[in-house]
């Protein structure tokens, strides 16, 4: 049975990286490429002189580091894909139970041995874990390219450099980093996650402004029935990155394990469960 | 025989509207029912109910179970097709093999594909490039390749040209049906189902106008062609249908002794279509 | 037990939204009590961590915002 659970996770999963290969694939890419295209022009078209002064304090501040150490320091790379992704993922999360409502394909869907919970959370783990894994693979792509043409560059121009070896370990370094830190941010916003799911099954239409409107509306009320402002102190709280952002392995762990950390993914669990109930109600 | 769908004051409302109004309904495993009516009488939320689609209220047991708790473990046992089209259109019919294949525990993927050969289809089609007849094949060799108890049908051949329709019917019939698995078609073209049937349901307005089995249709219904010296008497006798076919008066009657009625002129047995527009209109006539 | 469930709060897409939302509000109320929480501003321009590239072990300190330079979405959001 569980072997039977396993492959119908698969066949879920399967199902929606096909239906969002464009989001999930295409997005990353088509950031590399404008990166690249970015990189180029200022190799063909720089002042040559900058670029070899740039290089050269790149290689002392770098003079002696391990590859795992510089990895933090090519993390920023990551900043246009990561947005990238989140804006792709709310466009996922709050149509991806609406549209086949919309289309009726829930007829089909709903027609299969598929429990509500499965299909709820094929789509909760194709957000936050299988779709950074298409974006942290597009990343070293493209980071393996810019340490070539940096390698390059450096010896045309007789620049220390790190060395590409250095840079390799660096590169798969700084995607462990990026998939932990995305995975970590998927985590903790996974009340906002469920949110989206939530709004996404229940909504006849417009399922964004539901999601939207609703929040504002309860944290308002909030403020009428308990004359408190919790709802909007423990979502400002939550805002900074500093909470999951990782620049070290271990700190996976010290993020995940924190209190707030732990108390939203109760909380996201709660709306999700949500989400999988309102899923019963297929028109 | 075992009753595989138990349905006991069935009814379901959007808002004030009734759209079942206290539906009670014995379906025997084995059975094949059609589910008549016409567009608006409840045909697609009964068969919603009976799979778990919507809610409702009244009791439901089908296939053992109660479809609003569990309806995962039920479509186990249970296929269904909802009226054409609503296989996911960006799918390819590859992908759509593969979903069902993993998703299925009882899915038969060589059948499937078996099937599929003797159609037009290829496999790796997009379903949005399929017409209209060649989902509705798709959809069929899915659920044939699925051993199910159940198989429901809510308007399997709607707005499908007549070869894809009667083609539907015979691989049904066929490829399908062994005697032990159930199947549930609504439909309001009564004709082309007729003579697949061995329940016949009617249901007009949430509730059910007829529940008859098929081999037992000639002992209650009785079509006569009247000759014209009879009609005073036939008028007598009560009714339910009266049409003129090329000037002959043929009347149909609901539980009247056939020696009586031999009298009157030849014997028939009413077809379903008849049937259902006798049944019908004397509802209405009754309101 | 079910079937109060299915009667209440399953009964309709309207009755499950407003159980979910309820109970979401309830828990944020009782834990903003219990943990008297506070919000923690947006900083513009102090940065959160210091990293010091050449010794990454030592990991990251978060500076506490400080009243000054603090700008609330709270604020914005409610006024004061």
């Amino acid at each position: 049975m569980n072997n039977f659970l396993l492959r119908q996770y698969g066949a879920l999963i399967k199902r929606e990286l096909l239906e969002h290969r464009n989001l999930f694939l295409g997005g990353p890419i088509l950031v590399a490429i404008l990166l690249l295209a970015a990189l180029l022009w200022v190799i063909n078209f720089g002042a040559q002189d900058v670029i070899v002064v740039l290089l050269t304090q790149a290689g002392e501040i770098t003079e002696g580091m391990r590859g795992s150490a510089l990895a933090p320091l090519l993390m920023p790379m990551a900043v246009p894909f990561v947005i990238t992704l989140f804006i792709g993922l709310l466009a996922y999360l709050i149509n991806t139970l609406y549209q086949d409502r919309r289309d009726m394909s829930i007829l089909f869907w709903q027609s299969m041995p598929v429990a509500n919970i499965n299909t709820v959370m094929s789509k909760v783990i194709t957000a936050g874990f299988i779709a950074p894994i298409f974006m942290v693979a597009v990343l070293v792509v493209l980071m393996l390219v810019c340490a070539f043409s940096i390698t390059v560059l450096a010896a045309i121009n007789d620049v220390d450099s790190v060395g590409l070896g250095q840079m390799l370990v660096a590169i798969l370094n700084c995607a462990l980093l990026v998939y932990m830190t995305v995975v970590l941010a998927g985590l903790w916003l996974l009340p906002t996650l469920g949110w989206l799911l939530l709004f996404s099954a229940f909504a006849k239409s417009q399922p964004l402004m539901w999601a939207i409107v609703t929040f504002i509306l309860i944290a308002i009320l909030e403020g009428l029935v308990f004359d408190t402002q919790y709802l909007a102190d423990w979502s400002e709280s939550r805002s900074g990155f500093y909470s999951y952002l990782v620049l070290q392995p271990s700190d996976f762990f010290d993020r995940l394990f924190s209190y707030d950390m732990l108390f939203g993914i109760f909380l996201g669990s709660l709306i999700i469960t949500g989400a999988t109930y309102m899923r019963r109600f297929a028109d | 025989m075992t009753t595989i769908v138990e349905a006991k004051g069935l009814a379901k409302h959007y808002g004030k509207f009734a759209a079942l109004n206290g539906v009670d309904l014995n379906i025997q495993a084995g059975a094949i029912t059609g589910l008549i009516g016409p567009n608006g009488a409840g045909k697609t939320t009964t068969l919603k109910a009976f799979t778990g689609l919507c809610d409702f209220e009244g009791e439901l047991s089908v296939a053992g179970r109660d479809p609003r708790n569990g309806r995962h473990k039920l479509m186990e046992e249970v296929c269904f097709i909802a009226d054409v089209g609503i296989l996911p259109k960006w799918m390819k019919v590859r992908d759509v093999i593969d979903y069902v294949a993993g998703v299925h525990p009882r899915f038969d993927r060589n059948k499937a594909e078996h099937f599929l050969a003797t159609t037009q289809i290829q496999t790796g089609s997009k379903i949005k490039t399929l017409s209209k007849g060649m989902v509705t094949q798709l959809h069929l060799a899915l659920v044939m390749a699925i051993d199910v108890k159940l198989l429901v049908l809510d308007e399997p051949t709607l707005g499908l040209d007549i070869i894809y329709r009667k083609e539907f019917y015979d691989r049904l019939l066929n490829d399908y049906f062994d005697g032990n698995r159930t199947v549930i078609i609504s439909t309001h073209q009564v004709e082309e189902i007729e003579t697949l049937l061995t329940q016949l349901v009617f249901i007009n307005k949430g509730r059910i106008a007829l529940d008859v089995q098929m081999a037992d249709l000639p002992n209650h219904y009785t079509e006569v062609l009247v000759e014209s010296k009879n009609i005073e008497r036939a008028e007598q006798l009560g009714p339910i249908h009266r049409r003129s076919v090329l000037g002959k008066k043929t009347f149909i009657y609901e539980n009247v002794q056939r020696e009586l009625l031999e009298t009157l002129g030849e014997l028939y047995t009413p077809s379903v279509s008849d049937l259902f527009v006798a049944k019908l209109k004397g509802e209405t006539a009754n309101e | 037990m079910q079937n109060l469930v299915n009667r209440t709060v399953l009964r309709n897409r309207y009755t499950l939204l407003l159980t979910v939302l309820v109970s979401y509000i309830l828990l944020i109320v009782i834990e903003g009590e219990i943990t008297n929480r506070e919000p923690q501003a947006y900083t513009f321009e102090n940065p959160y961590f210091d990293i010091d590239v050449n010794a990454p072990d030592e990991g990251l300190e978060i500076d506490q915002a400080t009243e000054q330079n603090e700008i609330s979405i709270r604020r914005l959001f409610w006024g004061r």
